[in-house]
């Protein structure tokens, strides 16, 4: 028999029940693995494809990547739709359920404290952007002489400034008014634009922990927000909701960001 | 509609994967170390993926020519 390895999705309560997951990665069957207090959603894949040197092989293959990641999500996904579920940052490789059971007895207290924190909410992000309309320069190309070039040039930095201090006060308050609706809520690195292939600068990428009885509420904000801000030249992008990639671990993975 | 239903229709984007996927979640330990640097080997990878785009963006942001 072939090689395999264990793939850790994320860890939820044992006691929770759930039917059937839908197909893992490399179109593997996905299963519950229980370790005391805690069971982990796993499934067996062939080292030869997913092992360690296939991870360093393919570290900047985006499509290898993609295709990892996003059978990892759906399973979270499916997951969350029941129950509260801690989802693994990729790698998340074991080399057998022995040793993903004594990482998992090790980690549990931070686990548990974990599923207790994310219990009957959901994440929700939040991204805005700038119209690149908005973002043009004032100066005019037609403006004459080198003096009148620099005088249009200085208003227009300054212009730019205020502005630019005025569009982070506005996205720090429109992050703040969703925050209150939110049992948690943090600012991310704004996405880069290269992998989302968007020309507008984003301005705010905030993602919010969201009590399930609160998320109608939320979404109707963030309509709200959208129909006031597009005057202003910002388009509020909306999507989840997700399993808590965001509020699960107690270690800073994000930090505040000032754009 | 339901969990399910409303994720069955959302489709994710490659970007929105990489941010939540690889940049969140819990890291517990693996067993099987990916290098040296475990995770930053996926960020190392992207970020070499993505260097010769910025170069781009930045040379045109200065008004220079590409050499």
């Amino acid at each position: 028999m072939d090689e395999t390895l264990v793939h850790a999705y994320g860890v939820v309560a044992a006691k929770e029940p759930f039917g059937s997951f839908p197909s893992g990665i490399a179109d593997t069957r996905v299963w519950l693995y229980p370790v005391e207090g805690l069971a982990a959603i796993v499934s067996l894949l062939p080292s030869d494809g997913f092992g360690a040197a296939d991870w360093e092989r393919n570290a900047a293959n985006l499509s290898w990547l993609e295709s990892v990641a996003r059978r990892h999500n759906e399973v979270l996904q499916y997951a969350a739709t029941s129950a509260a579920v801690v989802p693994l940052r990729l790698p998340s490789l074991y080399s057998d359920l022995e040793s993903l059971a004594a990482t998992l007895r090790a980690a549990s207290e931070r686990l548990e404290r974990s599923l207790r924190r994310i219990e009957g909410n959901l994440e929700w992000s939040v991204k805005v952007y700038r119209s690149a309309k908005e973002a043009a320069s004032a100066v005019s190309a037609e403006t004459t002489s080198g003096r009148d070039y620099l005088l249009a040039r200085s208003q227009d930095l300054n212009a730019r400034s205020t502005a630019r201090e005025q569009l982070q006060e506005q996205v720090g308050e429109l992050h703040d008014t969703l925050g209150h609706l939110s049992a948690e809520h943090v600012r991310n690195q704004p996405q880069d634009a290269v992998l989302s292939g968007r020309s507008e600068q984003m301005v705010l990428n905030g993602a919010y922990l969201v009590n399930r009885a609160d998320e109608a509420q939320f979404l109707k904000l963030t309509e709200e927000i959208a129909d006031g801000s597009h005057a202003k030249g910002l388009i509020v992008e909306v999507s989840g909701p997700w399993p808590a990639y965001n509020f699960t671990d107690a270690d800073a993975t994000t930090e505040q960001v000032v754009t | 509609m339901n969990d399910a239903e409303r994720w069955s229709k959302q489709e994710v984007a490659l970007v929105d994967l990489i941010d939540r996927v690889i940049g969140g979640g819990v890291v517990i330990a693996g067993e099987v170390v990916i290098g040296v640097a475990g995770v930053d080997l996926v960020y190392l990878g992207l970020q070499l993926v993505l260097a010769p785009a910025h170069e781009v963006e930045e040379s045109v942001a200065l008004g220079r020519r590409s050499p």
